[in-house]
């Protein structure tokens, strides 16, 4: 039986609609032009009426992730799901919550996908792992190849076609939708206690440098045709004057499609009394500037959170910093991860910086399809925390209110002090679902035309977005209503997505025996992680371009 | 776990060891016993990026309480005094730290060969610490772990530097990581209240068990009867057990129901996390009769929630 939802304002900007007063017809889990006379009717008088939320940068599952729950048990005394709640998994929350915890909490908020971005490849079992554990999204991982040493021995020897075979071999190895990097060649030089400092510093014990690695598989991935372009976290990430590492990184692309992500952790200058300063207005005006380029935010928000990245060089940097707890993870020939537990306080200095660094980048970007809402949780803040910060790029006036309780010091120097642009409900549905879903390349998400996955949130219309965006009337997952005012009432299961390109490996296939055999721990028989491991698997095509 | 979560760890998995690591310490552990395979897959013989000639390009040394079969694969032992674990890694801090503790010897260790040994860690390209039930189970025990972890976050202020421990009983890194993800905690999780809690020392087995606080067990791939003290082991034979095991053990003996199971990674295919986290996947290479593992656990919860649904309903 399907859903008609009536009398709601449609809001898909993926088809220009900005309130439209429509009927959503929902079938056999898909939106169609009409679901029949015996269609349950939701009445959404009151509500506006969008594509399910599509978060394109969140850390959720895999090794580092459950190596911060490990870590912190003191991160989940404090909060609970349990059964006696209607829940059908009890589990626990905190910043770094439990895996069913997470997707019913995503549910409750109107989101109904969400990409895990930073799997070692040797880590993608364990991330499939815990996907299966995550209930009511629908899901996908990036895996991480930007330290990777077989790419380093083919970039050395120039053997570009080498590279296109192992990145289609390793995308299928580890059931992944897309390739991130982060900190290009950073991880490797952390191996030997070193970092990487410019995006053209020779390795040391690879004859390469991070540009080449980036435009190596910038050019593998769009050879290969994968539907998502590089997700690239930059070199000197996190310090004074890692922005002129970010443009240097974007001008490197020369054009090539590039998506940044939180890029206002690299979005920081030198300059002021306590050499440190938001350098966003520059790094917005060079994203309006270059229209290969898009970006997520990495929105700090004030308040304890916990720090998860594969840049292992930065945790210790941090970790040295805050004299926090500190877990370290190098990956034998692929990468590293850091945990580190962090506190956003309004008192810092630095910390105020970073707030208003994200809101500037939000709101200095000009084309909303070009940035999207992250917090990288939970580096810059838990997603829980999405409602509040739509708030604040919503309602200037709240924004204000917020400005006036940082550091006075931070306050005066801060760009964002005079910024008065509001998102309207259009872009903010642009930043949460169409735009990440089109960046994506889900064709079948963030949209509500027909023949779109019927994944619909449903919010109650308020001045008080916080309070909106926080409890969705009704969610609908693959044609279900499966949350009611910000409550999960039945639990399903969504699909692991992941993308299968075409390219053979014939070339690569004695290399690769080599490599396993003589570096790594593991059986090359027994590296890749079959279709068994995804109860659900949704393949999604390549595009190769003629 | 306890010592992990406390202050974190510089960790890395087993290929970091096999490719780079030029000084290997193993730490109340007997891996020529206890991990046989360990030392030519990763830890001494193993060759790799930066070890082409294997064991030559390793220096290894052990510590323990005595000599152990793994002293012939050493090129250093150093022998402790039982119980000074503690004291002898605390110096070795001081010592990393740039302080000479004022004393000639600690846990029957010179200082001047604690010296030296710092001195080897701080020299080395890759230097990595293992540690095993020597420091685990012993007096101290998670304080015992935490001055490791605590040594080699010293340590990385020096030089690239691991501690890592010697994981056993098959797959208990794989069972950790599974309650960590569905709870949030690894070990010693109490569902009474409908969620997950955690409190080591409260919630443990044998804290239960000797507090004669369960009134039914049901053990899965675990042998209590062998491995807790005898007070914790000896509730559970006053108590309805059931047990699932695809052997015969002392707590199937002991048992009122034992179900057997197919045994992963033999006689059914799974997945298994080596001691660095790695999941390896598993095959099945024997037939067996018996159902898989999981099996019986989901008809007994299809079977409570039927007969749940069933007393609500009259």
């Amino acid at each position: 039986m399907g859903i008609r939802i009536v009398n709601g304002e449609v809001i898909d900007p993926a088809h220009g609609e900005d309130r439209v007063k429509r009927d959503v017809h929902i079938k056999d889990g898909k939106i169609v032009a009409d679901a029949g006379q015996d269609a349950t009717v939701i009445d959404a008088t009151g509500c506006v009426v969008m594509a399910g939320g599509v978060d394109i940068h969140t850390h959720v599952a895999g090794p580092k992730v459950n190596f911060a729950r490990l870590m912190r048990p003191e991160d989940h005394r404090y909060e609970h799901v349990s059964r006696e709640d209607g829940y059908e998994r009890s589990g626990t929350g905190g910043v770094a919550a439990t895996t069913y915890t997470t997707g019913y909490r995503y549910c409750e908020m109107g989101y109904t996908t969400i990409v895990e971005p930073a799997v070692p490849p040797l880590g993608a079992r364990h991330a499939h792992e815990e996907l299966v554990d995550i209930p009511q999204v629908d899901k996908a991982i990036f895996t991480l190849l930007g330290n990777s040493e077989i790419i380093f021995q083919y970039l050395e020897k120039g053997e570009t076609s080498k590279i296109n075979e192992y990145i289609s071999w390793i995308m299928d190895a580890t059931k992944s939708y897309s390739v991130k990097i982060v900190n290009p060649g950073g991880a490797n030089m952390w191996k030997y206690r070193a970092d990487i400092h410019d995006i053209d510093q020779k390795l040391r014990d690879f004859d390469t440098t991070p540009r080449q690695i980036i435009l190596a598989i910038a050019d593998a991935m769009a050879t290969l045709g994968l539907p998502h372009p590089l997700h690239l976290h930059c070199n000197n990430l996190g310090v004074p004057d890692s922005y002129k590492t970010a443009i240097a990184t974007a001008e490197a692309m020369e054009g090539r499609p590039l998506h940044l992500t939180h890029l206002q952790f690299s979005s920081y200058g030198a300059s002021g009394k306590r050499k440190f300063s938001s350098e966003a207005p520059r790094l917005a005006r060079m994203v309006n500037d270059n229209k290969n380029i898009t970006i997520d935010v990495g929105q700090v928000l004030f308040g304890k959170t916990t720090t998860i990245t594969a840049d292992g060089p930065f945790e210790y940097h941090l970790h040295k910093l805050t004299g926090s707890k500190w877990y370290n993870g190098d990956v034998e020939c692929e990468d590293g991860c850091g945990v580190v537990p962090y506190d956003y306080k309004r008192k810092s200095f630095v910390n105020c910086i970073q707030w208003a660094a994200g809101l500037e980048l939000f709101l200095l970007i000009d084309d909303p399809w070009r940035v999207y809402l992250t917090t990288d949780h939970p580096n810059g803040a838990p997603f829980i925390t999405y409602p509040h910060l739509i708030r604040l790029l919503m309602d200037k006036d709240f924004r204000r209110e917020q400005v006036e309780k940082i550091s006075a010091e931070a306050a005066a120097e801060i760009p964002l002090k005079v910024l008065d642009r509001e998102y309207t409900l259009y872009e903010i549905a642009i930043i949460t679902r169409s735009g990440t879903a089109r960046r994506l390349g889900l064709v079948n998400k963030g949209h509500l035309g027909v023949g779109g996955d019927a994944d619909v949130a449903v919010y109650r219309a308020s001045r008080n977005w916080e309070e909106m965006f926080a409890k969705p009337a009704w969610v609908i997952k693959d044609g279900q209503v499966v949350a009611k005012e910000g409550k999960v009432t039945r639990q399903v299961f969504g699909t692991t997505m992941y993308v299968h390109p075409a390219r053979g490996f014939a070339d690569i296939e004695k290399d690769l025996a080599d490599f396993f055999e003589s570096y790594y721990t593991v059986n090359i028989n027994n590296y890749p992680v079959g279709l068994e491991y995804l109860p659900r698997p949704e393949l999604i095509p390549c595009q190769v371009k003629a | 776990m306890v010592a992990l979560q406390l202050g974190g760890a510089p960790a890395a998995t087993l290929g970091e060891v096999k490719n780079r690591a030029d000084l290997v310490i193993f730490w109340g552990s007997n891996p020529a016993e206890s991990h046989p395979r360990h030392f030519t897959r990763y830890s001494g013989s193993a060759k790799g990026r930066m070890n082409p000639r294997g064991r030559k390009d390793r220096y290894i040394v052990l510590v323990d309480i005595r000599p152990t079969p793994s002293v012939k694969y050493a090129d250093e032992f150093i022998q402790i005094k039982p119980g000074h674990d503690y004291e002898v890694l605390t110096a070795m801090r001081m010592l990393t730290n740039g302080n000479r503790p004022d004393m000639d010897s600690v846990g029957d260790v010179a200082i001047q060969t604690l010296e030296r040994l710092v001195q080897r860690c701080k020299d080395a390209r890759l230097g990595v610490l293992f540690f095993g039930q020597g420091i685990t189970e012993t007096r101290g025990k998670h304080q015992n772990s935490m001055a490791i972890y605590q040594f080699g976050k010293d340590m990385s202020r020096h030089s690239k530097f691991l501690t890592l421990p010697m994981r056993g009983h098959y797959n208990v890194v794989g069972s950790g990581n599974t309650m960590c993800w569905q709870t949030g905690y690894p070990f010693a999780v109490n569902f009474g209240r409908g969620y997950p809690q955690f409190n080591p020392g409260e919630f443990s087995v044998v804290d239960l068990l000797k507090r004669k606080e369960p009134d039914a067990a049901l053990i899965v791939a675990a042998e209590p009867m062998d491995h807790l003290p005898y007070e914790a082991a000896r509730h559970l034979e006053n108590i309805p057990t059931i047990v699932l095991d695809p052997r015969e053990t002392l707590t199937t003996k002991m048992a009122d129901v034992v179900i057997p199971v197919k045994h992963a990674g033999v006689s059914v295919e799974g997945t298994a996390y080596r001691m660095d986290h790695i999941p390896i996947k598993m095959r099945s290479v024997l037939n067996s009769p018996w159902p898989k593992d999981d099996e019986p656990l989901s008809t007994i919860i299809a079977r409570i929630k039927a007969i749940r649904k069933e007393e609500a309903e009259t």
